[in-house]
């Protein structure tokens, strides 16, 4: 069944935080950005602690930011914005140099292929491997689904640096697999 | 334009390669086997991370945090996950679907509609001979309540004939016994009962004089009226007054919830008659944040949902002064309102002190109450608060 709210576009439904229809027009908005905000968090910050920390923190933030904020043009961006500050400072915080990947925030329920998910870890180690910069843009890329011009936006980057930190990302990731992904590609012809 | 293969498949994989180099790219793809791996194996690395974003959904527990935290009802079992996961299911998802879910659905729906035509149809017919025979029944109640009404009519009228007979009766010995004080002269202290039955004459009934003597008989006494004498204040200032007060508010109704912002939050104004120096009626209209906590079901879900919205409300208020105390300035008070709001209808009574120092105006503090009702799916809830009043007033 839909939400009450489901036709209204992200703009709209923030403008909804500001009335009496607020926690209704919050619930749809959750739906439609959780999932950005927690695949954000949990590749970025790998601990799963600290992801939910800031997870919930950020949607804290984006409910109390209508009090001030009347208009918003992309909900979507500010919300990854408040994420990301949020973000950098629990990096700051931590001062962490290197998380190891937590394997049981894998759904298993999606797919049971072992191979599928001995090659999911890889690419979540090799991710740990690139550059903070690069596996951001990769991440905002490839888990938010942000068009290169989104991420160049929220990263305050030009549109081409946005283009060749995802490319050198995606080639850092297929180097550090390539011995595993030789043969994936082989069983898989 | 792309330089190398290699930032070609890049641009492929983002949907940003246009068709010229596309062709260009697979007829490579198909001759350099090289090329052809490290294209298969980007595109591993994108499915598998486009599962891995699929199976990224945060938990119910999360999600319940983050609507606790926030104090608002949560969608509960992860509506907003559900509804991702969903989405990025993938084919295990789609697989257990077609294959076994939906048949069972539908089954468990077919089922569902042939018992429900099947009931339905059972139960239009039962109903249809219920109806028939509640009709036949009405019928029948119809006819006994007319002859009831007939054997009552009948039953009144003897009654009557009765009551005239008995007044008829009661007129006559009252006749006799005038006549018998007026016209027998009284020698002794007693009377012979022959003698008056003796001198008893029958005089003709009449029913509409003895009606128009019990009339006249009829006690008719003037009750004293209480009058108040006027006080200077209300001769100064007889009959308007208008006030305009504030609200400091606690609810009753507990939420986790900060009240909704409004220009004229918890302020009303009053316009009021002045029907004597203790009594006065009016209009007061206002507007004020309301806690409300109630349940409800949403997508089969039961939801408790937390708000403070602010609402406009008017209703008719009665106030009663007690009159100053002592020689002060000081006037105790009470006064009930009842009224609606956007929300629901709403009561409210307040009790307080008035202090009139000079001239027209008054100043009022005071406690006041206020309860609102209102419903949710048709179930009615109320949203209850008590608060501190204060306000000014001017009499015109």
């Amino acid at each position: 069944m839909q939400s009450p709210f489901s036709e209204y576009t992200d703009t709209e439904l923030y403008a909804l935080l500001r009335t009496e229809r607020r926690d209704v027009a919050f619930a749809e908005l959750y739906s439609r950005l959780s999932q950005n905000v927690f695949a954000y968090t949990m590749r970025l910050l790998g601990d799963r602690d600290r992801a939910y920390d800031v997870f919930q923190e950020t949607f804290l933030r984006l409910y109390q930011s209508a009090d001030r904020i009347s208009y918003l043009e992309n909900v979507r961006a500010y919300t990854l914005t408040i994420c990301r500050n949020l973000y950098l400072n629990e990096k700051k915080r931590a001062q962490t140099q290197m998380v190891e990947f937590d394997d049981t925030l894998y759904n298993p329920g999606v797919s049971r292929e072992s191979d599928r998910q001995e090659m999911l870890k890889l690419i979540h180690m090799a991710m740990e491997l690139l550059p903070h910069d690069m596996k951001e843009a990769f991440v905002l890329r490839e888990y938010d689904g942000l068009t290169y011009h989104e991420i160049s936006s929220l990263l305050n980057i030009k549109l081409d640096t946005a283009k060749v930190r995802v490319f050198r990302a995606r080639q850092r990731i297929k180097e550090i697999l390539e011995p595993y992904l030789n043969e994936f590609t082989k069983e898989n012809d | 334009m792309p330089h190398t293969y290699n930032e070609r498949i890049h641009k492929l994989l983002d949907g940003e390669l246009d068709y010229p180099s596309e062709s260009v790219l697979f007829s490579e793809l198909a001759q350099n086997s090289e090329l052809r791996s490290e294209f298969m194996q980007l595109l591993a690395i994108r499915t598998a991370v486009q599962q891995d974003r699929a199976a990224l959904i945060p938990p119910v527990a999360l999600t319940g945090s983050v609507f606790a935290g926030l104090g608002i009802a949560s969608p509960l079992a992860g509506a907003a996950a559900g509804a991702a996961a969903g989405a990025a299911g993938g084919a295990m998802a789609s697989t257990w679907l077609s294959k076994i879910i939906v048949p069972a659905i539908a089954a468990i729906a077919a089922a569902g509609i042939t018992y429900g035509i099947t009931a339905s149809s059972e139960q239009r017919t039962a109903s249809s001979e219920q109806r028939t025979a509640s009709s036949e029944q009405r019928v029948a109640s119809s006819e006994q309540r007319a002859a009831g009404s007939e054997q009552r009519v009948a039953s009144r009228e003897s009654e009557i004939r009765r009551l005239r007979s008995e007044v008829a009766m009661l007129q006559l010995e009252l006749l006799n016994a005038l006549d018998r004080v007026e016209v027998a002269p009284v020698e002794n202290s007693t009377l012979s009962v022959e003698n008056v039955e003796t001198e008893t004459r029958a005089t003709p009934i009449d029913l509409s004089h003895t009606i128009t003597l019990a009339r006249e008989t009829d006690a008719r006494v003037i009750m004293p009226m209480s009058q108040t004498p006027i006080t200077p204040e209300y001769r100064d200032y007889p009959a308007f007054l208008v006030q305009f007060r504030g609200l400091a508010s606690s609810g009753l109704t507990t939420v986790n919830v900060a009240p909704q912002k409004s220009l004229l939050e918890n302020a009303n104004l009053a316009l009021m008659y002045q029907l004597s120096p203790r009594h006065l009626i009016g209009f007061e209209v206002g507007s004020e944040s309301f806690p409300m906590s109630f349940e409800g079901t949403r997508n089969g879900q039961q939801i408790r949902y937390e708000q403070q919205p602010v609402s406009t409300w008017a209703g008719v208020a009665y106030r009663h002064s007690f009159g100053p105390i002592g020689n002060s300035a000081f006037t105790p008070f009470a006064q009930g309102l009842i009224g609606g709001s956007q929300l629901g209808p709403l009561g409210r009574i307040t009790g307080g002190l008035q202090y009139s120092p000079l001239g027209p105006l008054t100043f009022m503090l005071g406690l006041e109450g206020t309860s609102m009702a209102y419903t949710h799916q048709d179930r009615w809830f109320t949203s209850s608060k008590i608060g501190l009043t204060y306000g000014l007033a001017i009499r015109f």
